[in-house]
């Protein structure tokens, strides 16, 4: 009896095949579960104090609430400087109540829900004011008042989403002053402090893959927006201060290469300093250089669309981006109180209606479809068309970790090196067999 | 020379085959199942109880219970329904561990049904109610921080413990003959 194929042939085809059905279902069966979930921040307006020795300085704890969502409370865990200042008072905004508050050891916790005959949840969105805080000073010297990011929370309630109540809290941002003997009651922004502006880890940054690949500043009346784009995963903390000193802080929480952080509470038509510092698992620092920026004012005249404009957030997403409309008039002031829309001509796109806070007119882009997309956004104010922008999602995208210096080869990506190497394995392996057939016959 | 070709060739397979196997592919095979939904953060339910009744369509009275015991939750949320001879219309009655008994109707054949599962039962009386809340909120702050009274798994009680309470404040479904829902998943 013949056979119809030699063994060995038998077995490599069966060997090739296995090896294209098991990548084929891998890259088939893939599920992606998007995290919708929104950023939302806490930070202490004035973001920077001068104080006098034996007086009072006033607090107030705000926050951003992702819109779309409902708030359902906020945990605040503050750690402040005992041997400087002293907490008097502690004393919740509407609708907020207070279930627990504790101040220990200089650090003050504080829980907060919405009133019992408020329900469950408040439809405040957008700046929130969760309380106000009494201090008295009680020694010279520079403070800081920093919130826990690993324990705060900022509760919210996001229908039709899942998981449907989390923790929104994406940035918190830190309040430093300082206490003077002679200092005449200010919370204007002053010099303060001494933070360590110097050029820090040196060899670390050479050494790191890390890089920031774009860094752009949105300023605002009384905010401003920092959009950073990273190489590598990583967190980000914000540097920032009137004074080349940059005693204040804002630190994101979660890892990501896309990070957007509100600077809130500054002073209108102020120049700021500030520097972003990006910090990857490994704990290896990248120290971007110092810069500048102003805050401008609320407009008084009409839109200039050649000020104007639309900025989308990153350019490439996996499923969702940030939609900026930046209004502006000819002196470069943010317009206020204006109704500015997003339209797309994909239908695999879902847009969040625009919402505004002093200026600031955002909204979200959400990718519904599959694979990888370019859309095109415009944005129009009444008649006017502000800007169009293309972005492109690819729900394949993955962010990836700072390779390690060691590994710096297979760290690429080592999924791909790894079968990239089985493959030509087995490529050899199927070449050595057929080689041996036909020398064999 | 063909013997470790073979065995190059099958630690080859195997290993990526490893390295394929990966958490969201452990879904359970293809047929009727559940899929649970509004679960809260890092919670996942090991098992869950469920009571499979016939339903009258006209009248829609409960007839007889085809399923009665517990089951296996799959990666955190897939319940299948294998080996329970399921002719639509019938209704499934299901519990799990703090949260409400809740109740689907299957009046067609398709194979994946989403259950979404209100969380908030501390107490295991299928309510969630002001006795609930009082709980959560005696755990807030570090008082009574017990591990079961952290619906969402983050390691403490919260104020999204507090929050998933106070959002599902209403009564459970009970089982179809009215009897208790199983001491397992109170």
């Amino acid at each position: 009896m013949q056979r119809a194929l030699p063994p060995r042939v038998l077995f490599t085809v069966v060997v090739v095949i296995t090896l294209i059905l098991l990548l084929g279902s891998a890259l088939l069966q893939r599920v992606v579960f998007r995290a919708e979930e929104v950023a939302g921040s806490l930070y202490l307006s004035p973001t920077s104090f001068v104080a006098p020795l034996g007086e009072e300085v006033r607090l107030v704890i705000r926050g951003q609430v992702p819109v779309g969502t409902i708030s359902l409370g906020a945990e605040l865990y503050l750690d402040y400087e005992r041997a400087r200042l002293k907490l008097e008072d502690a004393q919740s905004a509407s609708p907020w109540q207070t279930l627990s508050l504790t101040d220990s050891d200089g650090r003050l916790s504080w829980i907060l829900a919405p009133r019992m005959e408020e329900g469950a949840t408040t439809e405040l969105a957008g700046e929130v004011e969760f309380g106000r805080l009494k201090f008295r000073t009680q020694t010279e010297g520079p403070v800081r008042l920093s919130f826990d990011p690993t324990k705060s929370l900022l509760g919210v309630v996001a229908p039709g989403q899942e998981p449907m109540v989390y923790n929104a809290l994406a940035s918190v941002q830190d309040s430093a002053g300082a206490v003077r003997a002679d200092a005449s009651a200010s919370t204007t922004a002053q010099l303060l402090g001494s933070p360590d502006p110097s050029p820090e880890r040196k060899l670390s940054q050479a050494l790191s893959a890390q890089r920031i690949l774009a860094n752009e500043v949105l300023t605002y009346p009384n905010l401003a927006l920092v959009l950073v784009r990273l190489q590598y995963l990583g967190t980000v903390e914000i540097r920032f201060g009137p004074s080349p000193e940059m005693g204040s802080r804002l630190r994101s929480i979660g890892l990501s290469t896309a990070h957007s952080l509100k600077i809130a509470g500054l002073d209108e038509a102020t120049d700021y300093y500030f520097q972003v510092v990006v910090e990857d698992q490994s704990g290896s620092r990248v120290v971007g250089p110092v810069k500048k920026f102003a805050t401008n004012r609320i407009a008084t005249g009409a839109i200039d669309p050649r000020a104007s404009r639309l900025e989308l957030f990153p350019a490439s997403a996996k499923s969702d981006a940030l939609a900026l409309v930046v209004l502006r008039d000819s002196a470069n002031n943010a317009v206020a109180a204006q109704s500015p829309r997003l339209s797309s001509e994909s239908t695999n796109v879902r847009l969040a209606p625009v919402t505004e806070v002093n200026g600031l007119y955002e909204s979200t882009v959400e990718f519904i479809g599959n694979g990888r997309e370019r859309v095109s956004i415009t944005a129009t104010s009444g008649e006017q068309t502000i800007g169009k922008q293309t972005l492109v999602f690819n729900d394949k995208l993955e962010e990836r970790s700072v390779p390690s210096q060691t590994k710096l080869i297979l760290s690429v990506d080592e999924r791909l090196m790894i079968t990239v190497l089985g493959l030509t394995i087995v490529l050899f392996l199927a070449g050595a067999v057929f080689t041996r057939l036909i020398r064999a016959h | 020379m063909r013997a470790p070709g073979i065995a190059v060739a099958f630690i080859i397979i195997i290993g990526l085959g490893l390295w394929l196997w990966q958490d969201n592919y452990r879904r359970p095979a293809v047929g009727k199942q559940l899929v649970l939904a509004n679960l809260p953060g890092a919670y996942c339910p090991q098992t869950l109880w469920l009571v499979v009744a016939e339903l009258e369509s006209a009248s829609g009275k409960i007839g007889a219970i085809l399923f009665d015991g517990d089951r296996p939750v799959e990666s955190c949320r897939f319940v299948s329904l294998e080996g329970i001879a399921i002719e639509p219309p019938v209704t499934i009655r299901l519990k799990t561990a703090f949260a409400l008994g809740t109740e689907k109707i299957i009046t067609s054949t398709e194979s994946e049904l989403s259950v979404p599962l209100e969380f908030g039962d501390l107490n295991g009386d299928n309510a969630i109610d002001h006795q609930d809340e009082a709980v959560v909120r005696l755990a807030l702050g570090g008082k009574s921080q017990l591990p079961e009274n952290d619906l969402d798994r983050d390691g403490r009680v919260t104020i999204l413990d507090l929050g998933l309470v106070r959002l599902n404040q209403k009564n459970g479904q009970p089982r179809p003959d009215r009897e208790s829902w199983s001491e397992s998943v109170r």
